[in-house]
């Protein structure tokens, strides 16, 4: 038992580490991860900032273009009118998106699936799709404007139109906040759901009153969830493109200031100016939202007492009839959209046709417009799904490599902050350049052969979705025992059938809504792929907003129909895969 | 020991390990030993740096300074894959999409065995840890003994150097703990595997070490067989941690064996440390050490202390005594077998007479 006795010499032959150890190759993959994301992340987004300190003809000019645009009041308007909308969409969205959750998670009312499914329903469809709603309910010609088509004063004698001037920052806001109130109620939900059934024990046997407990336990609890939701809402209504497209009318905002600068007016150099004060609001929102989510993580208990849902009869009433209401709106407007593109001619002939769904006399491309999204979205989920994965992966489970591992996370979480029109934008400068000039050398582009082809399109939206799903990837794999990699490792088994074997498996249910959230957004997203795709490769979703452009609105909501048809078919398909699969990992799932 | 290829004799051996994390100090200079078969424990509070050590010697974490050697080969640089070590973790860790017998067989696929070998050595070791007729069951459908079982199952699966068990038994509940805690030193001692267990509880480690490392603050504060170090702990803090122990602050040394406690002259034989005439010193004696009696007691050596609260315990009763000298009034703590306490019929507020063993105090230094 003597402690410490002179040591046998050590076998020197042991000591080297074979050129190809895991520990290498994993640090290789995260390189590859960091130069991966560098490429099409960090270089596309330098080419804009850079594009937006030219001038059109290629001479620096420092900040002139941000001076020219800030002079020029038409341009610096919109900058406003973006800021309003965003400020009243976050303002309407996240109330709802608040009363509505609370609804499905602290109250006892019937019908929870039924009412959670349909207000995720916007989620399917593109932007446009509201704005074309809106216009047949609203509209000139709508709905409501002409008093159900004059029935109102026809038969009541009374005259019930009601024109609520929706051309402009009325309509963008409805449409806005039909769009951001989902994703609102999404994560309030799950803010509302991991509480602590204890300390609203604790709170009543205080004797503290309903409104008392609802201000000092409820509303600090969600805190961060609310900030989050704000955040989410704002940046999404700040940025969109589809609705303002459709019934912005001449209110413009900065999203279609850009899309004008740039295919209308082919001023490169002032589209990508008005991209950077797109970037920055949404950047500090961004910054904002980290800096709550890394707060947030202190306030999580590891051993909370879920609260089951107990209310009065009274305020479960009220909520019954509240979500009710949003449903039977929701359900309007999206019977609405139905009914749009089976009208003959709203609304004069009211006789119902699939007239609308022969697109081959339009234009935007019909039904090779479709399939080229279907294979697009096919395409991003696929490739999305195992980018994400795998670096989150590398990410969450390599010991060591902090540095690298540091920067992947970086720059993974870096795309939330970006917005389509923005990738979009910053896409063409980047893979449309023939050539590169490094330090006065002109380098033929390594990456021009991308331009125009299914690849860049797919490559944008795996960017531009690219941080949702790498945060999915990332929750899932922390639920996973941090000690597998070390005891496969001990068994001298390597990381890759580790990760085959047991890390994907366990994980299939994320991958599964990794993959479907990646083909629902591809499917529906116009604001990046509309600077990307070329006449040979028309997509469904910029179709819509070449039809609506047209004025063939009938069709455009025909083919935002199909849109929708088709990831709500997917979404089905796989909710059988996942059904299947939760059936066959039940044996091993814990009880 | 003589079967060992060490040239000290040990099979094991850590030197000098230093690890840090930024400023703070996990490991400061620590070194063990231990022969082939033996089971070592290493044990010490939370944040003592025993897992540090225990992921070093498995080779999933590097450390600073120092080196590794197992079976006469230095494996500081290795990874894990190439040190041949089993490891039972905490959590287990067991792969919760794999059967019980596809966990065990996982690192097979890759070792020297092939086909039906491999079935044959799952059975083999299934059947070692008692659990033949589960290979089909999934981790979430066995319980938590079962659990262990299969990760012990499966860290055996390589026939490894070394068994790495940290807080092996931590997330079971006691009657399990105790089972489990004989029969993994039954099977270590069966297949001869040298075991190093990190524990912070002192019962697993009293119970199934043939030698304890006790760890504090990122050092070893005393290593030894079970019975020493409950018996002779070498600093309060290793006394108090092990066991329970009454201190008795203020004594001074008056010479070879005798101290000074108030106005008392007390026969002490222990000194674990080294201290000088005239130094003052702390004096501790366990619970079940202090002998409690009326007048039998020897006049000379006895204690006056009044009994200040009684705690049932089953088995044992713990009489806490309030002793009249030195000032203020001192408590002490004595463990009482239940039918001796009956005997002496205790209730609070009585006057008893009490004694210290000179053979069972140990003096200290004061802090």
């Amino acid at each position: 038992m003597t402690g410490h006795a002179a040591p046998p010499v050590p076998d020197q032959s042991d000591w080297r580490e074979p050129l190809f150890s895991e520990r290498r190759l994993r640090a290789l993959l995260l390189l590859g991860v960091v130069l991966w994301l560098g490429l099409v992340v960090v270089l596309p987004l330098g080419q804009l900032l850079a594009k937006s300190l030219y001038d059109g003809s290629g001479t620096f000019v420092g900040l002139a273009n941000f001076r020219a645009y800030f002079a020029n009041p038409a341009l610096s308007r919109s900058l406003a009118n973006s800021l309003r909308v965003a400020l009243w969409t976050t303002a309407l969205a996240v109330p709802l998106g608040f009363a509505f959750a609370y609804g499905l998670t602290r109250t006892a009312i019937p019908g929870k699936g039924f009412f959670r499914g349909l207000a995720m329903a916007p989620l399917f469809a593109p932007t446009l799709l509201y704005g074309i709603t809106l216009i047949y309910l609203f509209g000139r010609k709508g709905l409501v404007t002409t008093g159900f088509f004059g029935f109102a004063s026809r038969t009541l004698g009374i005259d019930a139109g009601w024109d609520i001037g929706l051309y402009g920052p009325v309509g963008i806001i409805i449409s806005e906040t039909i769009f951001t109130f989902p994703q609102a109620m999404l994560i309030l939900s799950i803010a509302l759901r991991t509480t602590d059934a204890r300390l609203y024990e604790a709170a009543r046997s205080l004797g503290a009153s309903p409104p008392r407990i609802f201000f000092t336990v409820t509303l600090p609890g969600v805190k961060y969830g609310l900030l989050s939701a704000v955040f989410v809402c704002f940046i999404l209504s700040f940025t969109d493109f589809g609705a303002p497209k459709v019934v912005g009318g001449q209110y413009n905002v900065l999203a279609t200031d850009i899309y004008k600068q740039v295919i209308g007016q082919q001023n490169f150099a002032m589209g990508a100016t008005v991209g950077v004060v797109l970037l920055f609001p949404t950047l500090l929102a961004f910054f904002l939202d980290r800096l709550a989510q890394r707060r947030q993580a202190a306030l999580i208990v590891a051993r909370a007492v879920p609260l089951p849902p107990c209310e009065t009869a009274l305020v479960n009433r009220l909520y019954f009839a509240f979500c009710s209401l949003i449903a039977l709106l929701l359900l309007i407007f999206l019977g609405t959209a139905l009914l749009a593109s089976l009208v003959r001619v709203w609304p004069y002939d009211l006789s119902l046709s699939l007239r609308h769904f022969r697109f081959g006399d339009m234009g935007g491309g019909g039904y090779a417009a479709l399939g080229n999204s279907v294979a697009m979205a096919g395409l991003s989920a696929i490739l999305g799904t195992a980018a994400t994965f795998g670096s989150a992966y590398l990410v969450e489970k390599t010991r060591g490599a902090s540095a690298l591992r540091q920067t992947a996370y970086f720059l993974s979480m870096a795309p939330l902050a970006l917005p389509g029109m923005v990738i979009g934008l910053a896409y063409i400068f980047f893979f449309n350049a023939p050539a590169w000039q490094v330090a006065g050398v002109r380098l033929p582009s390594p990456v021009h052969w991308l331009y125009g082809t299914m690849g860049l399109l797919v490559l944008s939206n795996v960017v531009h979705f690219y941080s949702v799903c790498f945060l999915t990837a990332t929750t899932a794999l922390k639920q996973l025992d941090k000690e597998f990699e070390a005891v496969s490792e001990s068994m001298a088994v390597p990381f890759y059938r580790t990760f085959w074997r047991v890390t994907v498996p366990v994980c299939l249910p994320a991958v599964l809504e990794i993959a479907q959230f990646l083909f629902v957004n591809a499917m529906a997203t116009v604001s990046a792929v509309i600077f990307l795709y070329s006449a040979d490769l028309p997509l469904a979703s910029v179709a819509v907003a070449n039809m609506d452009d047209a004025g063939d609105t009938a069709p455009a909501a025909a083919m935002s129909v199909c849109i929708v048809a088709v990831s709500i078919l997917v979404r089905l398909l796989f909710g059988a895969a996942a059904a299947r699969l939760s059936r066959r990992s039940q044996r091993w799932m814990a009880p | 020991m003589d079967q060992t290829p060490g040239a000290d004799g040990s099979y094991l051996a850590a030197q000098n390990v230093v690890k840090r994390y930024g400023r703070f100090t996990a490991l400061n200079d620590v070194g063990f030993t231990a022969a082939r078969g033996e089971f070592v424990s290493v044990l010490g509070p939370s944040g003592c740096g025993k897992t540090t050590l225990l992921r070093i010697v498995a080779g999933l974490e590097r450390q600073d300074a120092g080196r590794v050697v197992i079976s006469g080969r230095d494996v500081s640089a290795l990874p894990v894959s190439r040190r041949n070590v089993g490891i039972v973790f905490q959590s287990y860790a067991l792969f919760p999409n794999l059967t019980a017998a596809d966990n065990v067989a996982y690192g097979l696929r890759s070792g020297p065995q092939a086909g039906g070998n491999i079935a044959r050595r799952v059975n083999e070791l299934l059947s070692l840890v008692g659990l033949t007729g589960l290979q089909g069951k999934y981790p979430a459908q066995l319980s938590g003994g079962q659990q262990q079982r299969v990760a012990l199952a499966r860290a055996m699966a390589l026939s490894p150097d070394i068994l790495l068990l940290d807080e092996p038994l931590s997330a079971l509940d006691a009657k399990v703990r105790a089972r489990l805690r004989g029969e993994i030193k039954a099977l270590q001692t069966r297949l001869g595997v040298t075991a190093i267990m990190v524990t912070h509880d002192q019962e697993e480690a009293l119970t199934m070490a043939d030698r304890i490392l006790v760890m504090d603050h990122g050092r070893v504060v005393q290593h030894g067989t079970p019975r020493a170090i409950y018996d002779q702990p070498a600093t309060p803090f290793v006394a108090a941690f092990i066991g329970s122990m009454n201190f008795l602050a203020g004594a001074q040394k008056r010479g070879q064996g005798v101290y000074q406690l108030g106005r008392r002259t007390l026969a002490v034989w222990r000194e674990p440390q080294a201290i000088e005439t005239g130094q003052t010193a702390t004096l501790g004696i366990r619970p079940e050490d202090v002998v409690l009696g009326h007048e039998e007691l020897p006049a000379d050596e006895r204690l006056p202390a009044r009994v200040s609260g009684l705690e049932f315990r089953g088995a044992t009763t713990r009489v806490t005594l309030a002793l009249a000298d030195p000032r203020p009034e001192t408590a002490i703590e004595a463990d009482l077998p239940a039918a001796r306490a009956r005997e002496l019929g205790l209730e609070t507020g009585r006057l008893l007479q009490i004694l210290l063993p000179p053979d069972r105090v140990s003096a200290y230094q004061a802090a």
